[in-house]
């Protein structure tokens, strides 16, 4: 689907355009993260959605409920015991979701990767979409990876849970 | 907070309770300090709380009890040489004059066990689950004794000296088996889900638990 499908219908004057480009225009231009900080990554994550980089122009706008969100940030250490709760909030948001792993914990386990209760990485237990890698990143390393994803909704590429999706159903097929 | 009027001393604060031995002072502050047993800790926080005004409790911990070592630096005795228990540490407060009391209970290895506090001061509770979570001191009485910081199935108490520190990180066994038991109590992940709905109880009790009485004792600083 790309911008020469849609048209101005010159009977009625009217914008026509296939569905999926409307659908990845709105993903594209209005990502509403699930406000879920875990650790120090988080105080960075609020830096995001502060003033001085204000997310909010992008309609990048932090909800307080997984019902609302379509993007989950994942700020910090995952350990053992937060594991279940994490799937939890994961799986209460509505498909179309995204992950974003940010800071070396959620990444890899970070320093804490040889720890008896930390899990060494959260693409362990989510599909991740985008890894934001820094003890903690930087605010502007976050704010790429939230635009990276609504770039790729732009463009229609499949989030990392469809993927993951299809590879499961590929694999149950055969 | 202000210098308190008159320095309490440790007779002063302790003197003629039942149960206080060791009486002194602590550090340079010169807070008041006695040991007490598991047996008479109960009635030494009743009688503090209510004859002498320490009616704040602001600090029940607990520490591991190094071993003994005699000057030449060799352990005083076999014994001593292993882990030999767990200290516990009650800390009250008076307002009035802002006067600090320590009370320690020495509790030995394989008897890491002493009384709740919960009847005198509810808040206790949270205290004394991270005391059994971290430290494995069982609370005899104590209503909902589970761990607290750690996750549920989680083995051993890490405080002690004698924990032994996996030597591996976390396996991708362990993340499914945490995962899979979320996806079958759907609604709480927890392995401890089933005790949250019969109102938080252990399943199979490590003692026997006395009849517990809902009345807390009078703070007044006349009497009881």
């Amino acid at each position: 689907v790309a911008v020469d499908d849609v048209f101005i219908d010159e009977e009625t004057k009217v914008l026509v355009a296939p569905l999926q480009f409307l659908m990845n225009w709105a993903r594209g231009h209005s990502m509403w993260p699930l406000t879920f900080g875990t650790a120090c990554c988080a105080i960075e994550m609020m830096t995001v959605g502060s003033a001085r980089y204000d997310t909010e122009r992008y309609g990048i706008f932090f909800r307080n409920s997984p019902r609302q969100a379509d993007c989950m940030i994942v700020s910090g250490t995952i350990n053992l015991k937060m594991t279940p709760r994490v799937r939890l909030l994961y799986d209460q948001m509505a498909t179309p979701k995204y992950v974003i792993a940010m800071g070396s914990c959620a990444v890899s386990g970070g320093p804490f990767a040889d720890g008896y209760n930390v899990v060494q990485g959260v693409d362990q237990i989510l599909p991740v979409d985008v890894y934001v890698p820094g003890c903690p990143p930087r605010p502007e390393a976050l704010m790429n990876a939230l635009l990276m994803v609504m770039e790729r909704n732009s463009a229609g590429i499949s989030s990392a849970a469809e993927r993951a999706t299809i590879e499961r159903r590929a694999k149950a097929a055969t | 907070v202000t210098a308190p009027a008159a320095t309490a001393t440790g007779a002063s604060v302790f003197e003629g309770l039942v149960g206080a031995s060791d009486i002194g002072v602590l550090g340079v502050g010169g807070i008041p300090h006695a040991s007490t047993t598991p047996g008479e800790l109960l009635g030494l926080l009743s009688a503090l709380r209510s004859q002498r005004g320490f009616a704040h409790l602001s600090l029940l911990t607990a520490a591991e009890r190094p071993a003994q070592v005699s000057e030449d630096g060799t352990a005083e005795s076999e014994a001593a040489a292993g882990p030999v228990g767990v200290k516990m540490v009650y800390t009250l407060t008076r307002r009035s004059d802002v006067t600090h009391a320590v009370i320690t209970v020495d509790l030995d290895e394989g008897a890491l066990r002493v009384p709740t506090i919960v009847g005198l001061w509810p808040g206790a509770s949270t205290l004394e689950r991270e005391v059994y979570d971290l430290f494995g001191v069982v609370f005899v009485g104590h209503p909902n004794l589970r761990r607290i910081v750690l996750r549920d199935d989680f083995e051993g108490h890490p405080l002690r000296k004698g924990f032994d520190m996996p030597a591996s990180g976390v396996s991708e066994e362990q993340v499914e088996r945490a995962l899979a038991s979320h996806a079958t109590t759907g609604r709480h992940s927890s392995p401890n889900s089933a005790i949250r709905t019969t109102r938080c109880r252990f399943r199979t009790p490590p003692w026997s638990p006395p009849p517990r009485s809902r009345a807390i004792p009078s703070c007044s600083p006349s009497g009881s």
